[in-house]
């Protein structure tokens, strides 16, 4: 149930809208954004046109998490903010919106230093103020509300809202003498009944239970039709008292709904209080009118449930039960009332036969809350008490700060849809003028954004996967690029870009295979090579031998193709032609790369270490790069014996590539030769998770926990490493 | 003869007139034709002919925007800045340009005309408050004339809104070490750090300002790692050396000392780690000499007024001591107060931490 408190003051004092009042239309701001973004765009005015683009962001992740709080998804809502707060100059809003969340979450102290630090920076920010105060309230720091406060008050004197917080912060101070001048100042600046309503609302909140009579009778007297005077004079004995002043409360209620004769909360309230007086049958018509409230109240529907089953109603019972339970999903939420619910739904269902949904839902109602078994009375005194009961709780009132509850859900989603939209269009745009600037990553950063709220927003995936490949990340080319392909599965430029991603992340196999085809291939010798390099890399050096005849026929020679040929003469375990091919190319173009790497490589497979460390020195010379090079030369390091020459190289290598299996594998295994078992472990451990299959990094971690006296941790890596090898055996014979 | 005096006296009065009618018709020049046919010239790539007729336009009236833009770049690239400020006040003026805005900084900039510059970012602030360049360029400015507040307010916002962006957190850095705030200028050096781990000036930086928190053992690893990436940096060298003095490791915070003294005689840093140094050394009055280079050079700096009034006392000269407390504290207040107009406008660092 919305505590009316906020609100009524807002519109009281202020003449503002109320919490639930919409702005005529909530993306307008984030329209304007986009609009007048494309006007300058059109103008080739840059600067002006993504200083708008990145107010559209700002509007867009404020609106998105407005309708994320509004539908209780806090930790959405949180994310959008923090969007909100990272997109533009402006962070006021957004950081606002966040303690607000954080507030919602019952953190309190990251609520007070958000706002702190908003209010540092924007002193004349009243709202903010409030709401500072509210959050230390929340935080226990009541002495620092009032001063923040009265600070705030001293700066806006006329501010009548500013004005009723501070009163009200007096009275949570019990410094009831300073609440009661500025109260009087309020009815005195607004003279009508309402005010007085207001006061004694107040008051009744504070416990002041005689002063809340007075000012609501005060109220009546200028008015007898006062709304919710009444109402509150109703709740006052009960909340004074307890159930003792059921009666009276139950009369109160009555001349309210003779006031207001379809207010849902009067008729509510009067249901709760008549079904707790084992009225059922005289509950039930205010309790149907309460359940007919916009938006609709679990509550409402909890107790007409409850009506309904006491004069055997079984089957609405369980209707108006169900209601409740899915009414009461989003916050704010009570366990015993979750619990209450499931409980009265599991002896409705029982009574309609259905037992095993029955057993459920009384499981359900034991986990949920052990107070369901309290007393009827001691739960409508809770309810009564606690609910109208605004402090705390007040200041962690979800609905009463979110400014678009008045929505209903289509209107929502329609919002959200619009919000997402203008959202990516903004980050293509801002991505499009980076990526005119060559600024690839930085364009990819913003397709990403623009992927992530709206992933089918058209070219957006072209985009990102584009901004990838022109940055040179392959490794995250490849994805976007594959999802545009499949959209545009005949855009021959996209299939060629993602061969090449696939390329040079290694994965030779798919690129052979969407080279395969390409007709292109026959005259661009640069395609027709990357197509022979994939087969030779992917293991179809047959196939590639094929491919490089045709090309050398064609173009005729070059380094860069004697350097695949000699590869592929090396695959094929011809190492006698593959080292006559290889050393062609360098005597052609000395720096040629891969050819002296590929030379090293096939040296160490044939135990010549100094002909191979020779070869592989002078492929580091010209690229200095070359990490798999560089694990090379460790590695004919290392069985030359010269391990303290290797450890800084592979040391080198991980720092580049901390994901590189065969590095940690040799760095781990060379120090667990030299003694340092704790580090080796380290190294085994990270090599054995990105490479589980790999028998011999096993078999390493588990002599560096033996060495370690972690017995049972190396027996399982023994046992592993014996598993892998069995498993060899199996599939090779 | 009187009349055939006045007759003729007629007929050259009216020459001019019909001399003018007589004349064949010239068509005025019309300024929009010209541009037409500049941008027919540049879409045909003859820039010659097009910067021709640019040229002729701009001495009948006010260019288009683009045209504008065009020639100024090119008065600008021909050394004729004041043909291409006059183009650029003419578009940031009739179109609100922030790209004529933007240029014109740069070239007010370029001529050392700070407050000029500034001024042009201000009024292109306003038109595009949050366009990464304007911000940009309003902080190099604003730092360019030790300016650090104006350039702590763009560079905030460009670090949450660019945050893969070195240079920004670095600049950011540089702005509050220039404001004295040393416990701000951490996070952001070490977010730049973190983003180009093998900057020099960051690493510099960075460890000017733990330095600063007196974290020397943070400090020397970074200042060490600066130093092999450029062995001859003067900053690096005396900045290791101070955290090398804090470390108490005197031998080489003195053998830093003296390397960077002898590249710069007049560094601060260098001057107030070898003050430091012989004061340790009880050499009290080549401390004295030392610490009052390190005065001149960074007047702001609290910490050698206070170590020159050690190394006052210590010679017997009580006066003269008092003194340099004195201006130590003034120069401590200043920094706080500073520090705290910093904290309040910006909301950056909230937890203490001045320049000692």
């Amino acid at each position: 149930m919305p505590h009316a408190l906020s609100w009524v003051a807002g519109l009281l004092l202020c003449g503002a809208a109320s919490a639930a009042e919409v702005p005529s239309d909530p993306a307008a701001a984030l329209d304007a954004a986009i609009a007048a973004a494309e006007t300058s765009l059109r103008e080739g005015e840059l600067q002006v046109a993504e200083s708008h683009y990145r107010s559209a962001l700002l509007e867009g992740w404020l609106l998105l998490g407005d309708l994320q709080a509004t539908e209780g998804q806090l930790p959405l809502a949180r994310v959008s903010y923090r969007r909100a707060s990272t997109s533009a100059v402006e962070t006021r809003r957004a950081l606002r919106s966040l303690a607000l969340v954080h507030l919602q979450s019952g953190e309190a102290a990251e609520a007070v230093s958000l706002l702190t630090g908003v209010v540092g920076r924007s002193p004349e920010d009243v709202p903010a103020r409030r709401m500072l105060a509210k959050a230390l309230t929340a935080a226990g720091q009541l002495e620092q509300a009032v001063q923040v406060l009265e600070e705030a008050h001293a700066a806006a004197p006329d501010d009548l809202e500013l004005t009723f917080a501070l009163a009200s912060g007096y009275l949570r101070l019990k410094k009831v003498e300073a609440a009661e001048p500025l109260f009087a100042r309020i009815a005195k600046e607004r003279p009508i009944p309402q005010t007085h309503v207001l006061i004694g609302r107040t008051y009744r909140d504070f416990k002041e239970y005689e002063r809340a009579r007075v000012e609501l009778q005060a109220a009546l007297k200028q008015d007898p039709s006062a709304r919710r005077a009444h109402y509150y004079l109703g709740t006052l004995g009960l909340m004074a008292e307890g159930p003792v002043r059921l009666e009276e409360a139950i009369a109160e209620f009555r001349q309210e709904l003779k006031v207001s004769p379809a207010d849902p909360l009067a008729s509510l309230r009067l249901g709760i209080a008549l079904l707790e007086s084992r009225r059922p049958a005289e509950a039930l018509p205010a309790l149907d009118l309460a359940s007919r409230s916009d938006p609709p109240e679990a509550e409402a529907f909890h107790y007409l449930g409850r009506a309904q089953l006491a004069l055997d109603l079984t089957t609405q019972a369980v209707t108006s039960l169900r209601r409740a339970l899915e009414l009461i999903k989003g916050p704010p939420f009570d366990e015993v009332q979750r619990g209450s619910v499931h409980y009265n739904l599991a002896l409705a269902l029982r009574k309609v036969g259905a037992s095993e949904e029955a057993a459920t839902h009384f499981a359900a109602a034991e986990l949920a809350s052990a107070h369901v078994a309290e007393s009827a009375r001691e739960r409508l005194s809770r309810y009564l008490s606690d609910s109208l009961e605004p402090e705390p709780t007040a200041a962690v009132d979800p609905f009463m700060e979110v400014p678009l509850v008045g929505l209903d859900a289509a209107a929502r989603s329609a919002l959200k849809q619009r919000a997402t939209t203008a959202l990516a269009r903004a980050y293509l745009n801002l991505g499009v003028m980076q990526a005119q600037g060559e600024h690839f990553s930085r364009a990819a950063a913003h397709f990403e954004s623009a992927a992530e709220v709206a992933p089918d927003f058209p070219n957006v995936q072209y985009s990102l996967g584009v901004a990838h490949f022109n940055a040179r990340e392959f490794d995250k080319a490849t994805g976007p690029l594959a999802r545009a392909l499949a959209q545009s599965p005949d855009d021959a430029g996209l299939r060629r870009m993602l061969a090449v991603s696939w390329l040079n992340v290694e994965a030779y196999d798919k690129a052979a295979e969407l080279l395969k085809d390409d007709a292109a291939r026959f005259s661009d010798p640069s395609l027709e090579y990357a197509y022979g390099l994939a087969l030779v890399r992917s293991g179809r050096a047959a196939e590639a031998e094929a491919v490089f005849a045709r090309l050398l026929a064609l173009h005729g020679d070059s380094a860069e193709l004697g350097v695949v040929m000699g590869q592929a003469h090396a695959q094929q375990g011809d190492y006698e032609s593959a080292i006559e091919t290889l050393q062609a190319a360098l005597r052609r173009k000395p720096d040629v790369a891969d050819a002296n790497a590929t030379l090293g490589v096939i040296f160490l497979k044939q135990g010549k270490l100094p002909e191979a460390e020779a070869a592989l020195r002078a492929e580091l010379r010209s690229n200095p790069s070359d990490l798999k090079s560089q694990h090379h030369l460790a590695t004919v390091l290392d069985l030359e014996g010269r391990t303290e020459e290797a450890l800084p190289l592979l040391r080198a290598v991980l720092k580049s590539k901390p994901d590189f299996a065969d590095a940690r594998y040799l760095l781990g295994k060379i120090l667990l030769a030299g003694g340092a078992a704790g580090e080796a472990a380290e190294h085994l451990e990270a090599a054995a998770r990105l490479a589980p299959e790999d028998a011999n990094i096993h078999y390493q971690l588990g002599q560096a926990y033996q060495k370690l006296g972690r017995t049972d941790e190396a027996q399982q890596q023994f046992e592993i490493f014996r598993q892998i090898k069995d498993k060899r055996r199996g599939s090779t014979s | 003869m009187t009349r055939l005096l006045r007759v003729l006296a007629v007929l050259l009065a009216a020459a001019p007139v019909l001399a003018q009618t007589a004349a064949p018709v010239s068509p005025a020049p019309d300024i929009k034709a010209i541009q037409r046919r500049a941008r027919q010239y540049l879409a045909e790539s003859r820039e010659n002919d097009a910067v021709a007729e640019l040229r002729r336009a701009a001495k009948l009236g006010p260019l288009d925007r683009d045209l504008a833009l065009k020639l100024a770049n090119v008065e600008q690239a021909a050394g004729n800045r004041a043909l291409a400020e006059k183009q650029l006040r003419s578009a940031a003026d009739r179109f609100k340009s922030v790209q004529a805005l933007l240029q014109l900084a740069r070239l007010q900039s370029g001529q050392g005309d700070a407050a000029g510059a500034l001024e042009s970012l201000t009024r292109a602030r306003a038109l595009a408050p949050n366009a990464e360049d304007v911000l940009s360029a309003s902080a190099q400015v604003a730092l360019a004339v030790r300016a650090p507040l104006p350039a702590i307010l763009a560079l905030e916002p460009l670090t949450r809104m660019c945050p893969t962006v070195a240079q920004y957190p670095y600049l950011l850095g540089v702005a509050l070490l220039q404001a004295g705030d040393m416990l701000g200028a951490v996070e952001p050096l070490q977010q730049a750090q973190k983003l180009e781990p093998s900057r020099v000036l960051t690493l510099v930086a960075l460890g000017l300002a733990l330095n600063g928190r007196k974290m020397y053992a943070e400090a020397k690893p970074g200042l060490l790692r600066a130093l092999e990436l450029e062995p001859e940096n003067v900053e690096a060298t005396a900045a290791l050396a101070e955290a090398e003095d804090g470390l108490g490791e005197l031998p080489e915070a003195e053998a830093h000392a003296e390397r960077a003294l002898a590249r710069a005689s007049g560094h601060a840093t260098a001057n107030l780690v070898m003050g430091m140094v012989r004061m340790k050394q009880e050499r009290y009055a080549e401390a004295r000499a030392a610490f009052e280079r390190a005065i001149a050079g960074d007047p702001g700096s609290p910490k050698a007024y206070y170590q020159l009034s050690l190394a006052y006392a210590r010679l017997g000269d009580e006066a003269g001591a008092q003194k340099q407390v004195e201006l130590y504290q003034r120069k401590l207040r200043e920094i706080d107060e500073q520090v705290h107009r910093l904290r309040t406008a910006t909301g950056i660092s909230d937890n203490g931490g001045m320049r000692r």
